[in-house]
């Protein structure tokens, strides 16, 4: 297992939350899914600490930019990293708009999604060198 | 001095005759010469159009003969003017007496100022002329005058004349100015209400003490109240509870026909009103003249246009009237170019929406299988990779599947918007369809947590066109999967007569019935498409498609008490083979 933590993705359309699962676990990634933002609170208040939450944007009962201000206003919350994976056009802007620099548009390459999702967990994630030396 | 000239012929053709007088005098010179030459009918004839009026009286003062400038002026006519005294017709009728005494003694009498008393009472100010006839003897044969309207009344009138015109041509230059300023205004935006409450206000105080525009917007009556320096009474008329919309005459209204009441009388008021509370804030308003003027479009009233004078006690005229009708004609005209501009921008609007939510939709599977794609590219060559790889392509092959409903979905909106759909009917049971319907979904009926109850009962044959009767199946069916998430779904299916209906009932979020009617338009879901997939337009499909085959559908429902969607097709083709309207 790698990174400090698992992965959450928070994503309502399971055809695609299937398909990322699929790919970040094949690199080695425990994911945990949420289908929206009020389960994903739910997970993060049961579960161990997640050490990055890919967020859609888009969801029923609880979207984004909800979920994130209420992350935002939990301290134990807060500090997680975030990367916006949307569809939308505008999804640069919205994701500065919620104070997250880091995003991913679909459709979406498995190559760019996973090293976006190396680069974000790579401070506290050790066992970097001897992943690259596997390949 | 005496005149000595013939009055000719005028005498035996247009009143009492004269005595005839003497040839045997008469100058034999080119003037008479000239005379013979012009008819006796034409002499007549210039006399009786002279501007001036003429009169011969006899010795006694009985008018003999007179011309239409002479009697018309009194509103009388010929006969009953002529062979009457002259002395019935003065004021003073010792004035005839005076003039004949003067006459007698071979005066001429110039500028007598004299009082006449015209038929209706009113006098009338004269100058007159006189001249007498005599007979040889020196008797007083007859007399003729010439009666002019006295200099200074002449004068006087026609300044007044003047004044009248100036003031209708400053009034026509202000009602020329009002309806060039209308127009501007009107033109200015698409902003209508803004524009009605200010031509109303531009109305005044040229055409009323105050007024009000009223406009039925869908169901509501909108007003734009207006008082000419008196806001305190703008509010007043804002907040009356009476409108000619609904209590004016409404069926003149409709049909285009102005109310023009320039003597509002409470008879009027009690016609109009129907309750005591409506009489008496109307009674308040002291209106003494009203116009109310509907704005027309294709014949139907979308307001009116109401103007009253109240305190400054004025009257509207024939031409307020036609101002009024042309104000609103313009303010119509303005209404309805702004409605339809509104409604094509909304139309694109909505088009737009569902552009960008169909890009969205369509994203989403081609997301998933992308990543699925070459995720699996990834695997290939590696070992026991091999059941991963199945996998992966059969997840792959559902985001196809899922793509290409989507597509036919797009394919069949602009199929249908074309008129371009045709039924291809054959002998089919409605049965198989539904069951082959719940069999394709099964997995997703499972993935949503959904159990379908399938009730089939009796034959149910039809002639339907099959791929057709599945998509409303279907349609149905991803409609209730959609929206009942996690609850059960019942489908049942029964012959009612020469039609079978088809009920689906889902357990989900339901329709508010005010939405019930959108659910199955295009472009229109009765909740955001943010939450739920697909391109919204199932329903709409669905419709299209049981209305070609001659039947109906109709949906009942509670919010959070799930839907039922009742679909009636006749088993057997109506008439002949039918294209579907766009």
């Amino acid at each position: 297992v790698k990174g400090s933590g698992p992965v959450l993705l928070v994503e309502d359309d399971l055809d695609i939350a299937e398909a990322i699962l699929d790919v970040l676990m094949d690199e080695g990634y425990q994911v945990a899914h949420a289908t929206n933002g009020l389960e994903a609170l739910d997970l993060l208040r049961s579960e161990p600490k997640p050490a990055l939450i890919l967020l859609d944007l888009m969801m029923p009962l609880m979207d984004g930019p909800h979920f994130r201000e209420v992350q935002l206003a939990d301290p134990k919350l807060s500090e997680i990293p975030v990367v916006v994976v949307s569809a939308d056009r505008m999804v640069e802007q919205k994701a500065h708009e919620l104070g997250i620099s880091e995003f991913v548009t679909k459709p979406l390459h498995p190559q760019e999604l996973v090293s976006i999702v190396e680069r974000t967990t790579f401070v506290e994630r050790p066992s970097l060198i001897e992943r690259v030396t596997t390949h | 001095m005496s005149a000595r000239h013939d009055p000719g012929d005028a005498m035996t053709l247009a009143g009492p005759s004269l005595t005839s007088p003497s040839r045997d005098s008469m100058p034999s010179s080119g003037v008479m010469r000239l005379r013979a030459d012009i008819a006796a009918d034409d002499r007549v004839d210039f006399m009786e159009n002279a501007p001036v009026g003429m009169h011969w009286l006899d010795a006694d003062g009985t008018l003999l003969w007179a011309n239409r400038a002479d009697y018309a002026p009194l509103g009388y006519a010929r006969d009953e003017y002529v062979g009457r005294s002259l002395r019935e017709f003065h004021v003073d009728p010792r004035i005839v007496d005076e003039l004949l005494t003067r006459v007698r003694a071979g005066d001429r009498v110039e500028r007598l100022p004299a009082t006449l008393r015209q038929r209706d009472g009113m006098p009338r100010e004269v100058e007159i002329t006189a001249s007498a006839r005599l007979h040889d003897d020196g008797r007083l044969d007859y007399v003729r005058c010439f009666v002019q309207e006295a200099q200074e009344r002449a004068a006087q009138r026609i300044t007044d004349d003047r004044d009248v015109l100036l003031r209708e041509e400053q009034r026509a230059r202000e009602r020329l100015a009002l309806l060039a300023r209308a127009s501007e205004l009107l033109s200015q935006s698409f902003d209508y209400e803004k524009e009605l409450a200010e031509v109303t206000a531009l109305a005044l105080p040229l055409l009323g003490d105050f007024g009000f525009l009223e406009l039925e917007e869908g169901e509501r009556i909108l007003r734009f109240a207006h008082a000419h320096a008196d806001d305190a009474l703008a509010q007043r008329v804002q907040a009356l509870a009476w409108t000619p919309l609904e209590h004016l005459e409404p069926e003149r209204l409709a049909i285009g026909r102005a109310t023009y009441k320039p003597r509002v009388e409470h008879n009027f008021l009690q016609q109009v009103t129907t309750t005591p509370e409506q009489l008496a804030a109307l009674g308040e308003l002291n209106i003494g003249s009203l116009i109310c003027v509907p704005l027309m479009s294709q014949g139907q009233a979308l307001g009116a246009l109401t103007l009253c004078f109240s305190s400054s006690g004025r009257q509207h005229t024939e031409q307020d009237l036609a101002l009024a009708a042309e104000l609103a004609r313009r303010a119509a005209s303005a209404v309805v170019n702004a409605r339809l501009f509104k409604e094509a921008r909304d139309a694109i609007g909505v088009r737009d929406d569902f552009l960008s939510m169909a890009g969205h939709e369509l994203r989403t599977p081609l997301t998933a299988l992308q990543l699925q794609i070459l995720s699996i590219t990834k695997l290939v060559g590696q070992p026991d990779a091999a059941e991963k790889v199945a996998q992966r392509a059969d997840k792959a092959g559902r985001n196809v599947l899922r793509l290409s409903a989507l597509v036919n979905e797009l394919l069949d909106i602009s199929r249908i918007s074309a008129g371009r759909l045709r039924l291809e009917r054959t002998d089919m049971d409605l049965g198989d369809a539904l069951r082959d319907a719940v069999q394709r979904h099964s997995e997703e009926l499972t993935r949503a947590g959904c159990d379908v109850q399938l009730r089939i009962e009796g034959d149910l044959h039809g002639s339907w066109d099959r791929t057709r009767v599945e998509q409303i199946a279907t349609n149905l069916l991803a409609n209730a999967i959609k929206y009942g998430k996690g609850k059960p779904i019942e489908i049942s299916a029964e012959r009612k007569g020469e039609q079978v209906l088809l009920v689906v009932r889902d357990h989900g979020i339901g329709i508010p019935p005010e939405d019930q009617k959108r659910v199955f338009q295009r472009f229109e879901r009765a909740v955001s498409a943010r939450h739920f997939g697909g391109l919204g337009l199932g329903l709409w499909i669905a419709r299209q498609l049981v209305d070609a085959h001659g039947g109906t559908i109709r949906v009942a429902s509670e919010k959070d008490q799930g839907a039922t969607f009742e679909v009636e097709l006749p088993i057997a083709e109506p008439g002949e083979a039918q294209e579907v309207p766009a």
